[in-house]
């Protein structure tokens, strides 16, 4: 079975755990610029959720306790959700 | 990763010109290289600029050497798996006839030096890109020019490196460099572990360079400029070049992933980083007279990354005065992840050799601002 750990990239929980293996990847800001995770639709609400829910299997260290700016949680960039261009369109 | 108690060559800052120093040392055998970051590969201008190179500038410097770059850029795409860069070309619009007269010129001293630009005609633009032509009056190709995804640059390179056993300390902010007796002896790292160099020191740190090099001292004449860039929702790939709306300094670039990246011209302070609204009206109502298509995508992200900025709009690079071993490569004004490639290879030559290989590059040293002799943009037309 497939798990995919970011649907908006189509990124699955196997390649992450494999970038993080072979490339000895320790944070997630990395790990979005790699795999492109939390860099499409949703922003990361989802994929970088999930991400830290798993973070002692994928890091292999404790989430618990820790501040985002601790566990390098990328900044949410405006806007929060994406809003068409015609919007911003001077008329 | 530990770091261990004294290093051969420390690189300060993992952006792209740090990037590419550590890979040149490296491919000529040099051991113990490090490189520090204060957050993450790329957290600076590399990660958040729009990925566009060219040899197409104004001065016999600029060319020259972007010249070089390019071919770097295009040796890097087979040396190093990932990495990818585009010669899909540059498009100036140009919208008044003093633009195109401008421009017309401009393409003959690009010529002159090996650039092969030309002016299209309005019916030939067309050929190019999709677009609504507007109030276009003719355009300035430059199909040397493409674009290389910075996010796939520094992932492609960050791994060869890794492979090329170079050491990457991330999240290590180098906070001093201490010096003695003319030589850069040891680097402070987390404001506590001093760690000795035993070869050179580089400071690549972009904006930062300012800060790490005043601690010991030395000025250099360098401004944040910081640039807004939007990215949208992959969209259907419908523009191969960087085009430039050249009356307004607003650009699209359109990556293999299918997202847009557009920028304008948006002044703001020197340290005010808000994200401004404005940049977006512009950004947007500008592009969208040209491609009005993109009126459906959706906007994603926007965000804020600074230019390095220099007196004369030309870098500082080479060995910094009365200090052997300590270079900088800063105050690239804007084109500093273009530059890369070939400024990588000159500081690996300033650093084996004691001295760059190109003319060109000799020029980018931090005395020029001391003895006034700024470099100037050598082709001044109109």
């Amino acid at each position: 079975m497939v798990k995919l750990l970011c649907i908006c990239e189509e990124i699955t929980l196997e390649e992450v755990q494999k970038v993080i293996k072979e490339e000895g990847i320790k944070d997630i800001e990395t790990l979005k610029r790699r795999l492109r995770i939390g860099m499409g639709p949703c922003g990361g609400r989802y994929c970088i959720n999930t991400i830290l829910r798993m973070y002692p299997q994928l890091f292999g260290d404790t989430a618990r306790g820790k501040s985002d700016t601790e566990l390098n949680v990328p900044p949410s960039r405006p806007p929060l959700k994406p809003i068409p261009l015609y919007t911003f369109k001077e008329r | 990763m530990v770091v261990k108690q004294s290093v051969e060559v420390a690189i300060i800052g993992g952006g792209s010109t740090g990037l590419m120093t550590a890979y040149y040392l490296a491919r000529e055998g040099v051991k113990d290289i490090h490189i520090f970051e204060g957050r993450y590969l790329g957290f600076g201008s590399t990660g958040r600029c729009a990925g566009g190179v060219r040899a197409s500038f104004a001065s016999d410097v600029h060319v020259k050497l972007m010249k070089e770059s390019i071919s770097r850029w295009l040796s890097l795409r087979e040396e190093i798996s990932g990495l990818e860069f585009v010669q899909d070309g540059y498009l100036w619009l140009l919208t008044t006839e003093e633009l195109v007269e401008v421009h017309k010129k401009l393409s003959a001293y690009q010529n002159s030096l090996g650039v092969p630009t030309r002016i299209l005609e309005r019916d030939e633009i067309r050929d190019v890109v999709p677009i609504e032509l507007n109030d276009v009056l003719a355009a300035l190709y430059d199909p040397m020019a493409g674009k290389a995804s910075p996010l796939k640059f520094l992932w492609s390179v960050r791994r060869k490196l890794r492979e090329l056993g170079v050491a990457i300390h991330e999240y290590t902010p180098v906070t001093n460099v201490r010096v003695s007796g003319g030589r850069a002896r040891s680097i402070t790292i987390n404001e506590s572990k001093d760690v000795e160099v035993g070869g050179h020191v580089v400071v690549a740190a972009g904006v930062w360079c300012k800060d790490i090099l005043e601690r010991i001292g030395v000025k250099i004449p360098l401004k944040k400029d910081p640039h807004h860039l939007l990215v949208t929702e992959k969209y259907v790939q419908f523009i191969k070049p960087l085009v430039i709306h050249k009356e307004t300094g607003s650009y699209i670039v359109q990556h293999e992933t299918g997202s847009l990246l557009i920028g304008t011209e948006f002044p703001v302070p020197e340290e005010d980083t808000t994200l401004r609204y404005g940049y977006l009206r512009k950004a947007v109502t500008i592009m969208s007279r040209y491609f009005p298509q993109i009126l459906s995508t959706n906007l994603l992200r926007v965000w804020i990354g600074y230019y390095e900025v220099t007196p004369d709009h030309h870098p500082i690079v080479g060995v910094i005065p009365h200090l052997e071993n300590l270079v900088v490569a800063t105050g690239f004004s804007g084109h500093g992840y273009m530059m890369a490639p070939i400024i990588g290879e000159e500081l690996k030559n300033i650093i084996l050799e004691g001295k760059p290989k190109l003319p060109e590059t000799r020029e980018l040293r931090l005395e020029r601002f001391e003895e006034g002799k700024l470099l100037k943009e050598s082709a001044v037309f109109g």
